[in-house]
């Protein structure tokens, strides 16, 4: 299983885009937009009292195919982490993939499902995170076509942890806008991501916190409306 | 019941012979009906046995009689066949007496076998009962062995006229005859001798009319076109055609008159004792019109070659190919009745008179408004003809061969005209045979009937194929032939109006409009979310990993970005405003366009109903 899981980790990538094509649901069409996405990563942990801090630029991709009220998200990002180097503290391989499913009953709000997968790797371990949980979005027209604010958060209720302890907690959220000009095909955004995973005493240590704040820029194209 | 079961007419007369036996016993008369004498009858040993059942028949003895009598045509009494004839006629007697009819009939049977020749007629004041079985036995062998008779009957005849029937001389008109060919000869003063071969067949009358001609009349043949009114001198004798009509011998002044012809015909003829002599009025031709054989007949007609003509006339009339149009076969059928009729005047023959009226009648049936052309029949044959008429019962069915009526209100017309009086019933039927509409009316000149072609369920006559079907019968029984004329119903194509166009899309106005300005709710989202981004990490986060302010710098650059694009989008955004006056518009147009349009529709259910009904009647026969 963990095998599966660890070659599907490549390619499975996924991130919250949750309003990237706000027209297509409004019209109950098929739209479809892709866009690179850049992650600017502050990864800090606590751990047995101490505070370590690490950032990073991720790299990804993220796509959708939105039909009607429904939407299919995929996404995956990959980069470094690093900062104060050391045993406790070591550069971390990050690679994240989403896999998302989203009900929009009205045009404001969003409830979904999704399904993520972690791989934080060192020299010295390797571990991958599982988690599934559910999401609730909101969309907030900002004035110009094409344009949108939105705010989400995650609940991963479901967590399966292989080579560190188990988390105890783990959710995020994301506030930003999303801009696509009507005469045109190019899909902007902004927004700002913060990720909080607390891992529970185990065997190994005490317990673990640590969190993601992320400034994402994606720039992209809408294929469909 | 013995008695009873015996022929009633046998008993009376053998008890009468039973006395007769006692009261007359010179018995020996009986045998003398054979001619025979006792001394012939004793010289041999059957002779021997007749003589003794004679004297047993004398003394009352019949049963010993018979006896004797069976041993005397026994083959070994060598037996004469004048000795077995005095044996079966005294065997019979003794059977008489004996009160056995049966036996007595079965032994005269075979003596008449022996001697078909042999009779009793001269002992009938003596025996009657006798007399009678003999002859009654006698009578039946004869009838077994002749044919069935037939009765030839002969009319016409002059005055003192002999006739002979094969050779033998008839004092009547009226004989029973064996069936089969028999020669008749019949002669008369002032005729020339009659001669012919009947054929008589069993159990039919034959009647014969005897047309003598004779020997010192000429004949006398007068045809013209137009018909004419015959006069010999000053005598009229008949109406042309004419034919072989027997007048004395003599010169003549002849005269054809008829009102078609400004000036009489008048010639001088010339008529010999026993010839034939034609004369044709000059002046009409056959049509040329007609088809060959019809105009081939035509002219023996009117050349007075009667039986000629007649055999192609006939042929045009039972031309059942419906090769002959039926007026010409209605033509062709008065010419044949008008020849039967000149030559049953001539020759006096009453059933060529008959079949005349049978043909006018065909003509009739054929045409039932048939009128024949007025040039060739004179009064008397027109009074044939409408005698004819009257036998027979025709009707003409009109109706219009294609005709448009209204939907409603309209009527059909059939006119249905018989040749007389009658009743006259009428039909619509589907193509299955089903009537959906029947009508009878009695008239004498011409039926109408109208005919709204609604059902009885008062719905229009859907379109199809329908017939009419009208017969007609008269007082007398007489029915008519029944007249099937098919036909279509169809619904007038309509100039249905089309729907109107729907309004273009440039006609309609916006019912809302954009105003520039975003509401101030876009501000506020934007703030709101500016400031959600800066708590984000406060709400979500760990207050342990917390330091600072709280909030990556990030977070302020997002907080900062939707912030200030909330407010472009609130200055530089439009927002919606509904317009009344353009949904009012609107509106207008799809009503104006909603109401023109079931006002098509309703235009083209009214002219779909409205549409007239066609009636194609299918060309009569």
């Amino acid at each position: 299983m963990r095998t599966l899981l660890a070659s599907a980790h490549a390619l499975l990538a996924a991130a919250l885009l949750p309003f990237a094509s706000p027209a297509a649901a409004q019209n109950g069409g098929v739209a479809v937009s892709a866009a690179g996405i850049a992650h600017r990563a502050e990864h800090r942990i606590r751990y047995l009292g101490m505070l370590h801090d690490q950032s990073g630029t991720w790299w990804g991709a993220e796509g959708q195919i939105r039909a009607g009220r429904v939407a299919v998200r995929l996404s995956g990002v990959t980069g470094k982490l690093t900062g104060d180097t050391s045993v406790t503290n070591p550069d971390r391989d990050i690679r994240v993939s989403t896999a998302s499913l989203g009900l929009q009953p009205t045009s404001w709000l969003e409830l979904g499902v999704d399904l993520t997968a972690r791989r934080v790797a060192t020299q010295a371990s390797t571990v991958v995170m599982r988690l599934f949980g559910g999401h609730a979005g909101l969309r907030i027209p900002l004035g110009l076509d094409g344009l949108a604010g939105h705010a989400s958060a995650v609940y991963y209720a479901a967590t399966d942890v292989t080579g560190d302890e188990s988390l105890s907690l783990a959710l995020g959220g994301e506030l930003g806008f999303t801009y696509a000009p009507p005469r045109g095909a190019v899909l902007l955004r902004l927004a700002y991501r913060f990720e909080r995973y607390d891992y529970a005493e185990g065997t190994l240590g005490s317990a673990r916190l640590e969190q993601v704040r992320a400034l994402v820029i994606g720039v992209g194209l809408q294929l469909m409306r | 019941m013995t008695a009873r079961a015996e022929p009633v007419c046998a008993a009376p007369p053998v008890r009468r012979f039973r006395r007769s036996l006692r009261l007359v016993p010179g018995l020996v008369l009986v045998l003398a009906l054979c001619g025979v004498t006792s001394a012939q009858a004793q010289e041999t040993v059957a002779g021997r046995l007749i003589a003794q059942a004679r004297q047993q028949i004398e003394d009352i003895n019949p049963d010993s009689a018979a006896v004797l009598l069976r041993q005397a045509l026994d083959p070994r009494s060598g037996a004469t066949l004048a000795e077995k004839l005095r044996a079966f006629v005294l065997y019979g007697v003794t059977e008489l007496t004996a009160s056995r009819a049966d036996g007595a009939r079965r032994a005269f049977r075979e003596a008449l076998a022996l001697d078909p020749t042999l009779s009793v007629d001269s002992l009938a004041e003596l025996h009657e009962a006798l007399v009678l079985a003999f002859t009654g036995e006698r009578s039946a062998l004869e009838a077994a062995a002749r044919p069935a008779p037939g009765i030839l009957e002969l009319r016409g005849l002059p005055a003192g006229a002999r006739v002979a029937v094969d050779g033998v001389a008839w004092t009547d008109r009226r004989r029973e005859l064996p069936s089969g060919v028999h020669r008749i000869e019949v002669t008369a003063r002032g005729h020339f001798p009659y001669l012919d071969s009947v054929k008589v067949d069993p159990g039919v009358t034959l009647i014969r009319d005897v047309a003598m001609v004779r020997s010192d009349l000429a004949r006398l043949s007068v045809g013209s076109v137009p018909w004419g009114t015959v006069y010999l001198d000053t005598e009229r004798v008949g109406e042309t055609p004419l034919f072989e009509l027997q007048v004395p011998a003599g010169s003549y002044s002849l005269r054809v008159t008829s009102p078609d012809r400004a000036q009489p015909f008048v010639q001088t003829v010339e008529l010999a004792p026993g010839r034939a002599t034609r004369v044709v009025v000059p002046g009409g031709e056959p049509s040329v019109a007609l088809p060959p054989r019809l105009s081939r007949a035509d002219s023996l007609f009117h050349a007075l070659n009667l039986d000629s003509a007649l055999a192609l006339y006939r042929e045009v009339v039972w031309d059942t190919a419906g090769r002959v149009p039926s007026r010409l076969r209605a033509q062709a059928a008065t010419r044949v009745a008008t020849a039967f009729l000149a030559m049953a005047s001539g020759r006096k023959q009453a059933a060529l008179a008959d079949s005349a009226r049978l043909y006018f009648g065909m003509a009739y049936r054929d045409v039932p408004l048939y009128e024949p052309d007025l040039d060739e029949l004179g009064p008397e044959a027109q009074a044939a003809m409408d005698s004819a008429r009257m036998r027979v019962l025709g009707i003409v069915v009109n109706a219009p061969a294609d005709t448009m009526l209204p939907a409603t209100g309209g009527r059909l017309p059939i006119e249905v005209q018989p040749t007389h009086m009658a009743m006259v019933s009428f039909r619509v039927t589907r193509e299955d045979g089903q009537t959906i509409r029947s009508d009878s009316q009695q008239t004498e000149v011409e039926a109408r009937f109208e005919w709204d072609y609604h059902l009885p369920d008062g719905s229009l006559l859907p379109g199809g194929r329908y017939s009419t079907v009208v017969t007609a019968r008269d007082a007398q029984g007489l029915a008519s032939p029944t007249v099937v004329r098919p036909f279509t119903v169809a619904r007038e194509p309509v100039d249905t109006l089309p729907h109107p166009a729907q309004p273009s899309a440039a006609a309609f106005l916006p019912e809302t409009v954009q105003v520039r300005g975003a509401s101030a709710g876009v501000l506020l989202g934007g703030v709101a979310l500016g400031a959600g981004t800066l708590a984000l990490e406060r709400v979500l986060g760990n207050s342990a990993l917390r330091t600072g302010s709280g909030s990556g710098a990030g977070s302020y650059a997002v907080a900062g970005g939707v912030s200030l694009v909330a407010v472009v989008g609130f200055l530089a955004g439009h927002r919606t405003r509904a317009a009344p006056e353009n949904t009012a518009h609107n509106a207008g147009l799809r009503g104006q366009f909603q109401r023109d349009r079931a006002a098509a529709v309703t235009e083209n259910v009214r002219r779909r109903e409205n549409a007239r009904v066609r009636f194609r009647f299918d060309e009569a026969p």
